[in-house]
């Protein structure tokens, strides 16, 4: 009862702060981003009642079932989302990353609170360590999609002589570091999430996990990363062209989660419906 | 009670030749302060003097006659006949004075909305009014809330964020490609006044280098050794572009002189690191179609100037906010301004009441020989609880009726005949 009650104010409190993101998007006042900001360190304060009590009631790390899932999913991308305002100061970030924060919430609301069936199997701190690490890594890819996306609006703005729009987003250069930021910081989370969902599923799962569509679709998805990641780091990667790759990367996981994880026979869990 | 009024001259009603003889040096505030201060009617006096205005901020005995010694002191100290004066002086009373005051802090009454100058030297001005001693009880927490209004405003609006002269429009769109200029080179093509501008903002802004490149080489050594750069001949465009992230034109050449080619092989060779072109030449000289190039960004004066109006209405639209955080700023120090003038009166009537208190615990104390230190304590707190008690409804009272100046006449006068106050 007590859980539901801060889960719905959490809820309410971001959907709030969303709105008054977009108030703010729209009017460009100070005072609907700072109204926005407080809404959102609200909820983000429910979210964390929620993910606790979820811990507590478990015994576990709050991420063994779609609730919890797509809970902690939504904590952190709100956490990516403080700690880019606090290092980048983009306030645009604000109409968007949020947003993603509550379409989490939304789907944890109709989502199942059973434990997937291979969790018993599974040992605990290796299970923990690969989801945190795997959604920690693709909460900082949807913020570099996000301001990869921002970057070619941007451009677009600039040669186009867009003046609202020009002087609505943030600089390029701004733009790219954050999508910098960004992939460099969730590159080592997934390279480790995958690592270890491959010890899970090789110590525990039947021989035939090689063949299970996801396998295939994460390493995919891991390559193009890795691509991006060193490519970057080498200097040859920036601009347009660095924008295009990461937001394709990121469509890739985006499909990976609906789709191919639909496919699978130990990831098909997420979309296991239940009743808040 | 004291007046208030603001008198002076500005930007939107007087002339520059008028304004020139009005204005009062940095020397000579404080004594000009001093000199008015002097004057019977008046009890406070500030000088604020910049190149848009010369308003003196007055506390007066009598609103009619203030009016006219700011006249005749002006007429009498710059020389100036009397006509010309009342031609353009202006006069805001009361309510009116503290809004002009608050409005001019923000940078909302000046002819750059939203400028920050103002309230540098609305500080200095009123620095000095202290030093002449001609700051008291009404100008003090005048100037003190104004600029702490001040703050309020920039905390909630973008009045000054947005750009409005063509320099430092420039200099914006070239923040919004590279963001911090530091790290990326300046290059100006020509070397009139516009390059000027557009050089002190590109330094201003902290370019990393400036490169002047003109057919004239000498005045391009004298602009770069302005600006601390360093000047080229024009044939020595192509090696220069080279290097530029910023390239500002202004020639007075017919022809391109920067074409698409040039700009392709250029690119080709900075591996497409972007290039932002300002073009401010009429007629121009860079090609148009160069845009087209991958990494190339062009703007023109037209641009620039669209960029500027749209700046401008924004800062309007912004000054309406501030506007209405003036109004709220003004009616708290209005309430701080009444409670500080009945706090006179609320002294006395508890120096009164403390003093009988106090005698009539001594007589007590006499009468009742033999109490213990606790009971002493007791009796005292008893006859300071009874006080507080029964003063502090006609503090309320006092206080509740400080904003209507007719009322609260009337009550202090009703305090002050039946506690027999002086």
């Amino acid at each position: 009862m007590m859980m539901e009650l801060i889960f719905y104010l959490s809820l309410i409190f971001i959907a709030g702060a969303v709105l008054l993101f977009y108030f703010y998007a729209f009017f460009q006042q100070k005072k609907w981003f700072n109204r926005a900001t407080l809404f959102l360190v609200l909820g983000s304060v429910f979210l964390t009642g929620v993910l606790f009590i979820s811990g507590l009631k478990a015994h576990h790390h709050p991420s063994t079932n779609p609730f919890e899932i797509y809970n902690f999913l939504a904590f952190l991308v709100l956490m990516v989302y403080f700690i880019s305002e606090y290092k980048f100061k983009i306030r645009m970030l604000g109409a968007f990353l949020p947003l993603v924060a509550l379409l989490f919430l939304f789907l944890s609301l109709f989502s199942s609170r059973n434990s997937f069936p291979l969790i018993k199997e599974l040992p605990d701190s290796l299970f923990t360590l690969h989801t945190a690490f795997s959604l920690l890594g693709v909460t900082f890819f949807v913020l570099s999609f996000i301001a990869s996306f921002f970057y070619l609006l941007q451009e677009n703005f600039l040669k186009d002589k867009k003046m609202k729009g020009i002087f609505r987003l943030p600089s390029l250069s701004l733009l790219e570091r954050t999508s910098h930021f960004s992939l460099l910081t969730g590159y080592p989370f997934l390279t480790f999430g995958v690592i270890l969902g491959f010890m899970l599923a090789g110590t525990k799962l039947a021989g035939e996990w090689m063949l299970d569509p996801k396998i295939g679709w994460t390493l995919l998805v891991w390559i193009f990363y890795s691509f991006a990641f060193l490519r970057r780091i080498s200097g040859k990667l920036r601009g347009r062209r660095f924008a295009w790759v990461l937001i394709i990367s990121f469509m890739m996981i985006v499909l990976g989660y609906s789709l191919i994880n639909y496919f699978s026979h130990f990831h098909g869990f997420i979309f296991s419906r239940g009743q808040l | 009670m004291s007046e208030f009024l603001v008198a002076g001259f500005n930007h939107k009603f007087t002339p520059l030749e008028i304004r020139e003889k009005v204005s009062f040096s940095k020397q000579e505030r404080i004594s000009t302060c001093q000199k008015l201060g002097a004057l019977s009617a008046v009890n406070e006096a500030l000088v604020l003097s910049t190149c848009n205005r010369t308003e003196f901020l007055m506390s007066l005995e009598n609103l009619k006659e203030g009016k006219k010694v700011v006249i005749d002191f002006l007429a009498h100290e710059k020389n100036i006949p009397v006509e010309d004066l009342e031609k353009y002086i202006y006069f805001y009373p009361f309510q009116k004075g503290f809004e002009h005051v608050f409005r001019v802090a923000s940078g909302l009454d000046s002819m750059v909305l939203g400028e920050h100058q103002i309230t540098a030297q609305l500080k200095e001005a009123y620095e000095s009014a202290v030093e002449a001693g001609t700051c008291n009880k009404l100008l003090n927490p005048l100037i003190q809330q104004a600029l702490k209004s001040v703050k309020i405003v920039r905390r909630n609006t973008h009045l000054s964020e947005n750009s409005i002269s063509l320099g430092s429009v420039a200099v914006e769109f070239a923040q919004k490609i590279f963001g911090n200029l530091v790290w990326h080179n300046g290059l100006l093509i020509g070397t009139g006044e516009i390059l000027e501008q557009a050089a002190y903002h590109l330094q201003k802004n902290g370019i990393k280098s400036l490169n002047v490149v003109n057919r004239t080489y000498s005045k391009a050594e004298k602009l770069a050794q302005r600006f601390k750069g360093s000047a080229f001949s024009i044939d020595d465009l192509l090696q220069s572009l080279f290097q530029a992230d910023v390239v500002i034109s202004s020639t007075g050449s017919s022809q391109y002189l920067i074409k698409k080619e040039l700009v392709r092989k250029v690119m080709e060779i900075r591996k497409y690191k972007s290039i932002f072109f300002i073009d401010l030449g009429v007629p121009r000289d860079i090609e148009p179609d160069i845009s087209s190039v991958k990494g190339v960004y062009l703007y023109n004066i037209e641009d620039l100037e669209e960029a500027v109006k749209m700046n401008i209405q924004k800062r309007r639209r912004e000054s309406k906010i501030g506007d209405k955080i003036i109004r709220q700023q003004i009616i708290r120090f209005q309430e701080k301004l009444n409670q500080q003038q009945i706090s006179p009166l609320i002294h006395s009537l508890k120096n009164r009441a403390e003093t009988i208190r106090q005698e009539e615990v001594k007589k007590t104390m006499k009468k009742l020989k033999g109490l213990s230190p606790k009971e002493k304590n007791e009796l005292e707190r008893l006859s300071s609880a009874i006080v507080n008690k029964l003063l502090h409804d006609p503090f309320m009272a006092l206080k509740k009726f400080s904003s209507d100046e007719k009322e609260k006449n009337k009550y202090q006068q009703f305090i002050k005949d039946i506690f027999n106050l002086e």
